[in-house]
């Protein structure tokens, strides 16, 4: 930022920048690419990828992997965490590898709880209203 | 679904103008930036207004569903088009006299919530009338479709129906369990109101830099910085989006 410098390239150098600039449009045309592909996922439904994999259908596994990627190029290029030094990336990322699970596990704890309980529970579908 | 595709589109676009705010920023660029600020501050209006739009249908309702006892949710369905049917287009109209209890009348100052158009006798004859309708139920079989009952099944589940449901809320919902309703509201309604929140805090930095605060300053290190929270609102968006509208 004090600098104003740049890494120009995305891929892991497969694709160069010439420009700061240019470089923001590539990684839009980029999330573009990917969120096209999600939309048309959701909208067809592949039969085949909706047989399960570790508990969840494969098409949720793809979205929730093309997520992350647009995450990562969100954050590395939109938020200009690819130019900061590996000490402050590693002060990001390090604490979400540790939350982020520790977030996941309550909620499907709790969520599994909940639907055990709409399923074959004591006698109501609605905890609302009763 | 097509629509929130296209509201996710014009997030990550206005995300990107904001880049470019951030970088003509680096190079002092004033006009530049306010343009690219202004682009950002109107991408996010319009997914505000979107979300808004969004919130609307979905509270005003679109097929109506019938609630019985036990709080399940009982949408009709027509066999011989496979398809949901709307309560208007098979209730009959009864004359009936029941208007929306207000709080004015009455010695207990109470009053209820109004009255959907369409009243549970009304459904009820309608569904007697026309054999071809049936009741879908919100849980789903092995395939993942919902389980739809035949004729017999469902008029024995209807003879516990208490209300007409139109619409969601955070109490009763149309389209399936109120607790699904209930997170959808309080998940998009925090990331709507941070966006709101955001356009907000964007338009006081585009005055500011239409006044030519940050060119007197030397840097425009304050467009990073709501740019920095502009990404972040984006970036809940992603998540959002995935989850709420594609899994």
């Amino acid at each position: 930022m004090a600098n104003h410098e740049h890494k120009l390239e995305i891929f892991r150098g497969l694709l160069k920048f010439k420009s700061n600039v240019q470089k923001i449009w590539g990684v839009l045309i980029f999330l573009s690419i990917v969120t096209a592909i999600e939309v048309a996922l959701g909208i067809l439904k592949p039969p085949i990828l909706l047989n399960y994999f570790l508990g969840l259908k494969l098409i949720n596994w793809m979205f929730i992997i093309m997520t992350i990627i647009k995450a990562y190029y969100i954050t590395w290029d939109f938020m200009h965490v690819r130019d900061e030094k590996p000490f402050l990336k590693n002060t990001i990322i390090v604490p979400l590898l540790i939350l982020i699970p520790f977030l996941l596990f309550i909620l499907l704890w709790e969520g599994s709880y909940i639907f055990d309980i709409m399923l074959d529970g004591l006698k109501e579908w609605d905890f609302d209203i009763y | 679904m097509y629509y929130v595709a296209l509201m996710t589109f014009i997030l990550i676009f206005s995300s990107v103008t904001m880049v470019l705010a951030v970088d003509a920023g680096h190079n002092n660029n004033k006009n530049r930036v306010a343009f690219y600020m202004l682009l950002t501050i109107i991408g996010g209006a319009v997914f505000v207004g979107s979300q808004a739009w969004e919130w609307k249908n979905f509270i005003k309702g679109e097929y109506g569903a019938v609630e019985i006892q036990n709080g399940e949710i009982l949408q009709f369905y027509n066999l011989e088009e496979g398809k949901r049917i709307p309560i208007d287009e098979f209730a009959l109209s009864l004359t009936q006299e029941r208007i929306t209890h207000d709080d004015n009348v009455g010695i207990w100052y109470q009053s209820e919530s109004k009255l959907p158009e369409t009243s549970l006798d009304e459904v009820l004859a309608g569904f007697e009338n026309n054999q071809n309708l049936t009741v879908r139920l919100e849980q789903i079989d092995e395939s993942g479709h919902k389980i739809i009952l035949n004729r017999e099944e469902a008029e024995a589940k209807l003879k516990s129906a208490t209300r007409v449901v139109k619409g969601a809320n955070l109490i009763r919902n149309e389209y399936g369990n109120p607790l699904f309703a209930d997170f959808f509201f309080f998940i998009t309604g925090f990331h709507g109101f941070h966006v709101f929140s955001g356009v907000i805090i964007n338009i006081i930095i585009f005055i500011n830099v239409l006044l030519g605060t940050y060119e007197r300053r030397g840097h425009y290190d304050m467009v990073e910085k709501v740019g920095l929270y502009w990404h972040f609102v984006d970036l809940v968006w992603v998540f959002v989006f995935t989850f709420f509208y594609l899994v």
